[in-house]
């Protein structure tokens, strides 16, 4: 969208980005765009409309069919594969379907990513319990996913997205599950995030919190991308 | 065991059981290959001792005297017998020469002849054993003209032809030991290789989110690769431990044959512990196989 005041490279540019599973219709056509370095986004959209598609190309599940895009100043792209581990570090990523490991406790399933950068048991467990006390699950550490409620599971969702203090947060649908409170709550996380420097892009059908919110929205209709401006601003319901 | 049990519980391998045959085909590998390794190294203890014990001797052969001179047979032949042993201590190169007694000469008979008195006339060859200075080169040639100018019946047997027999048997049944043992290897990482496309599989949501989430694919190929490597062991592990006793059976009975032809084929400490090092290789070349193979799995993901 903008360079920043101080000239700080984009978080994610997408240069005439389309997006086709395998031989199928493109699902994103024609994406441009760029985040600035501590910007805040909703991501709306219909159902179908293409949102997760393109967080996956975010979060580098997938890669673009044509055109260029670049997260981090880094250009996305086969030969940079080896990099991925690295980007894929600043990138926090609540996925809808929350993809949590069942045979893991609620703390091992948050912990997971700093684990796999290697940090040390002792301070994995420290930092993991206390955001696990942040999110409500603090009776829930050793749980197993199976045995949780969908919000509950959503939390511990979130909390393994933000343990390794990511730039980038990416978010499908994080409040789907909690009932309002919850997700005010979660929101303000989110928030809070921001406002010491992480770039947040949260994909949702929650009417009442993009309302709440003053942040701009990219939105998605048939695969094409518009940038409005919030609703609290542009009066939209 | 219990670090390596730390690091693989991020994937789900307790609910995994596509590779639960692993174990079984270690140890059927390794307890092929402990016999097999056992077998090779006996037979190359045996060749050895063969080797040393017999290149520094040879065997003068007098046969009966035919001559119908005057004294009987026995004393013909001892005749052509002392005249031999005086060309032998003659010559260049011998340290030692000994004519074998008539017990001894009975000794190795008596399989074929049963108890007999060699003073009875019976017309038997003689034998005379003779060491040789392995310093020094002795000139067989000049020897035999030697041996057949003085002493008509006698004939020079270096042993050379039969050992080298026993050699070329020998280095076969190295060579086929050998060959098992590189089938066994194969067998062992084609085994550890489709398994682990199989595991890969099975835990593909998994490992795809733990990409999502960061990690890179030496970590997840390190998580297969211990969790190989811990299953292998154990499996490797029966395996040998199933043939120590069969080889040890093996060495008693070879050790027991007549004629002693086997009796050097039981096995230096060195050996055992080589074979006993054998489920720490296997287990080691499974969990290499396993790393490469998630490795160049992970190469074609994103």
């Amino acid at each position: 969208m903008q360079k920043n005041k101080a000239s700080l490279p984009n978080i994610v540019e997408f240069e005439d980005v389309g997006l086709r599973y395998g031989q199928g219709p493109e699902v994103l056509k024609d994406i441009r765009f760029s985040l600035a370095p501590g910007s805040f986004h909703f991501l709306t959209g219909e159902s179908g409309a293409g949102k997760t598609s393109l967080l996956s190309l975010m979060y580098l599940a997938n890669s673009p069919t044509r055109g260029r895009l670049s997260l981090f100043d880094t250009d996305v792209n086969e030969e940079n594969r080896k990099k991925f581990p690295e980007i894929r570090r600043n990138i926090g990523v609540v996925f809808q379907d929350f993809r949590l490991l069942d045979h893991l406790t609620a703390q091992e399933n948050v912990a997971l990513p700093l684990r796999v950068m290697g940090i040390k048991e002792l301070e994995i467990k420290r930092h993991v319990n206390e955001l696990l006390s942040w999110v409500g699950l603090e009776d829930h550490i050793n749980a197993k996913p199976p045995t949780l409620a969908g919000g509950q599971k959503q939390r511990v969702a979130i909390a393994r997205a933000l343990i390794n203090r990511p730039k980038l947060l990416l978010a499908d649908e994080p409040t789907g599950n909690v009932d309002d409170r919850i997700a005010t709550r979660l929101l303000r996380l989110f928030i809070e995030l921001n406002k010491i420097g992480t770039t947040v892009v949260i994909a949702t059908h929650n009417e009442g919190l993009i309302e709440r919110f003053p942040f701009p929205r990219i939105h998605l209709s048939s695969g094409r991308l518009k940038i409005l401006p919030s609703a609290k601003m542009s009066g939209i319901k | 065991m219990l670090i390596f049990k730390k690091y693989t519980q991020n994937l789900p391998f307790a609910y995994d059981t596509s590779s639960l045959f692993l174990p079984w085909i270690m140890m059927l590998m390794v307890f092929l290959a402990s016999l097999t390794m056992a077998g090779s190294l006996a037979v190359n203890n045996m060749t050895e001792h063969w080797n040393s014990s017999i290149a520094g001797s040879l065997t003068v052969q007098v046969m009966p005297s035919s001559v119908k001179a005057a004294g009987n047979m026995l004393d013909n032949t001892m005749a052509e017998v002392d005249r031999a042993v005086a060309v032998l201590k003659q010559a260049k190169g011998i340290k030692d020469v000994r004519v074998l007694s008539d017990a001894e000469l009975g000794k190795l008979l008596e399989p074929w002849l049963g108890n007999i008195d060699l003073q009875d006339d019976i017309p038997v060859p003689r034998l005379i054993d003779v060491k040789i200075n392995m310093a020094e080169n002795v000139d067989f040639p000049k020897l035999k003209d030697e041996l057949a100018k003085y002493a008509p019946n006698a004939s020079l047997d270096i042993h050379r032809v039969w050992l080298a027999k026993l050699m070329s048997l020998a280095a076969t049944l190295n060579f086929l030991a050998w060959v098992v043992m590189m089938l066994a290897l194969v067998t062992t990482a084609v085994t550890v290789m489709y398994a682990t496309f199989t595991s890969l599989e099975v835990h593909r949501p998994a490992i795809e989110l733990l990409h999502l989430i960061g990690a890179r694919d030496a970590y997840i190929s390190l998580l297969f690769s211990r969790r190989t490597l811990t299953f292998s062991f154990g499996g490797a592990l029966v395996g040998m431990l199933l043939a120590i006793p069969l080889i040890i059976i093996i060495g008693t009975m070879a050790a027991g044959l007549e004629g002693g032809v086997l009796a050097n084929a039981s096995l230096s400490a060195l050996q055992w512990l080589l074979i006993a090092a054998l489920p720490f290789a296997a287990a080691i070349l499974s969990g290499f196989t396993a790393f490469l193979t998630v490795g160049f799995k992970l190469k074609r993901t994103m």
